[in-house]
């Protein structure tokens, strides 16, 4: 029984300065003993205790130290740089873990090299948010210290900073920025790996052999690197996106430039009779067990759906994307 | 009546500052900690034992207090009882406060009519 009083006092003493425990824990002692009857059951330790509180709050009403991580008058502006900092780490690193991945992915087959570019790069931008969060957190722990305070000298009137003219118009939710950067950078990094590490790899296998690759690399080869920069300018319109916070003419102007170098190579690609190896389809054709004109013929169909859908995809995405610059708040992303 | 918890948590704000007062009063006589802790419940004064506590300890830090462990019965209690400098403190306390409610009041009357 007596055990929970004890327990209970200790659970006080352990939270202060050591200096002050010896002497709290006997008048601590003391007052519960004089609140306890002579022989107490536990319902009554129980009830005593709990009268007196939480230790953690009791041990906070007797420790006199103001203590703190970050002093409350600093918490808005370290929220505010957490925000701004984590977001600025946070793009650096996607664009460094991906540029990484893209040199070091070395696996033997296109399924490892996608795992590998997801766990990279996911990681190693979280790596980096951590350490920013830390470095943030230290470098306010110190700056808001009482030592470093009483230090600071009174403050200027023109110190004060300038209001941003648009301080009250975001137009857009940064979360949802920075999900769609973290995909399209994925993404991205996935579809340059592939362009240029694993694309001969696609073909029709025999007992683990390559007998005939899909793609005729002398047709695509060309334009590997220009798809690659095209993709790349897209990503960096997304990270404009998400550092500025809201969409602008540059930002739409790199998007726009992106997408329509991307539709029109990949338009260009396709409409060469060749950029599908004749073996691929002369073996396809007889897995299936139809006749190579019908195969030509299906993917002569296909393509031409195929290069409707890519016009009008990329006509209606960039529509929507610039009709954003001008589009009036919604209630909800005004709140963002 | 929808600010029922707001006026509450006011009224509960205006009393803590009255706190101290009503223990430095009830301190004239040497007391242990739960002997004043019934004293000033029995005057309807609402302080809990979580804080009466660790407030006498503070008041001791701050030399207003006299404080004396009495090893002699089967319980050890330390007793507190204002000193010289505590009673100057508490007739200071007590002259603000008599002042606080005079001019309180008039302001409060001078309202009313």
């Amino acid at each position: 029984m007596k055990d929970y009083v004890e327990r209970y006092i200790y659970a006080v003493t352990r939270r202060l300065p050591v200096n002050a425990r010896d002497e709290v824990e006997a008048e601590l002692r003391a007052h519960i003993s004089d609140m306890l009857s002579e022989h107490p059951d536990e319902a009554e330790i129980d009830h005593v205790l709990h009268d007196l509180g939480h230790p953690r709050d009791i041990a906070s009403n007797y420790d006199d130290r103001k203590r703190f991580v970050i002093a409350p008058q600093f918490y808005a502006d370290y929220q505010f740089a957490l925000k701004i900092g984590l977001v600025v780490v946070g793009v650096f690193a996607l664009f460094f873990s991906a540029l990484n991945a893209l040199l070091t992915v070395d696996q033997e087959n296109v399924w490892h090299a996608i795992g590998y570019v997801i766990e990279h790069v996911l990681n190693g931008t979280f790596n980096a948010v951590v350490y920013g969060f830390a470095i943030i957190t230290i470098g306010f722990w110190i700056v808001s210290s009482d030592k470093l305070q009483k230090n600071i000298k009174p403050w200027q009137m023109k110190d004060l900073m300038e209001v941003p003219k648009d301080h009250k118009t975001y137009a857009y939710k940064r979360s949802k920025a920075i999900f769609a950067l973290v995909f399209q950078v994925i993404f991205s990094t996935i579809f340059i790996v592939i362009l240029l590490y694993y694309i001969h790899q696609f073909g029709i296998y025999d007992n683990g052999v390559l007998v005939a690759p899909l793609f005729d690399i002398d047709v695509i080869g060309p334009f590997i690197l220009v798809i690659i920069i095209a993709e790349v300018l897209v990503v960096i319109s997304q990270a404009m996106l998400v550092l500025q916070r809201k969409y602008t003419v540059p930002m739409l102007s790199v998007y726009t430039i992106g997408k329509v170098a991307s539709s029109i190579l990949t338009l260009v690609i396709i409409q060469n009779d060749g950029f599908i190896t004749s073996d691929f389809i002369t073996r396809s054709a007889t897995n299936m067990g139809i006749l190579v004109a019908d195969l030509s013929h299906g993917i002569h169909v296909a393509v031409i759906v195929l290069t409707v859908l890519i016009v009008l995809g990329t006509i209606g995405d960039l529509f929507t994307q610039w009709r954003k610059l001008f589009k009036p708040l919604t209630k909800n992303e005004k709140k963002a | 009546m929808a600010d029922k918890d707001l006026i509450e948590s006011m009224i509960v704000e205006l009393r803590r500052g009255t706190q101290i007062l009503l223990v430095l009063d009830a301190l004239s006589e040497s007391q242990y900690g739960y002997s004043l802790l019934q004293k000033l419940e029995s005057r309807g004064v609402l302080i809990e034992a979580g804080t009466l506590y660790p407030l006498l300890r503070r008041l001791d830090a701050q030399g207003l207090l006299e404080s004396s462990w009495d090893t002699s019965e089967s319980r050890p209690r330390k007793y507190y009882q204002l000193n010289k400098k505590g009673h100057t403190t508490l007739k200071a306390l007590k002259n603000t406060w008599l002042t606080i409610v005079k001019e309180m009041n008039q302001l409060f009357e001078e309202d009313q009519q």
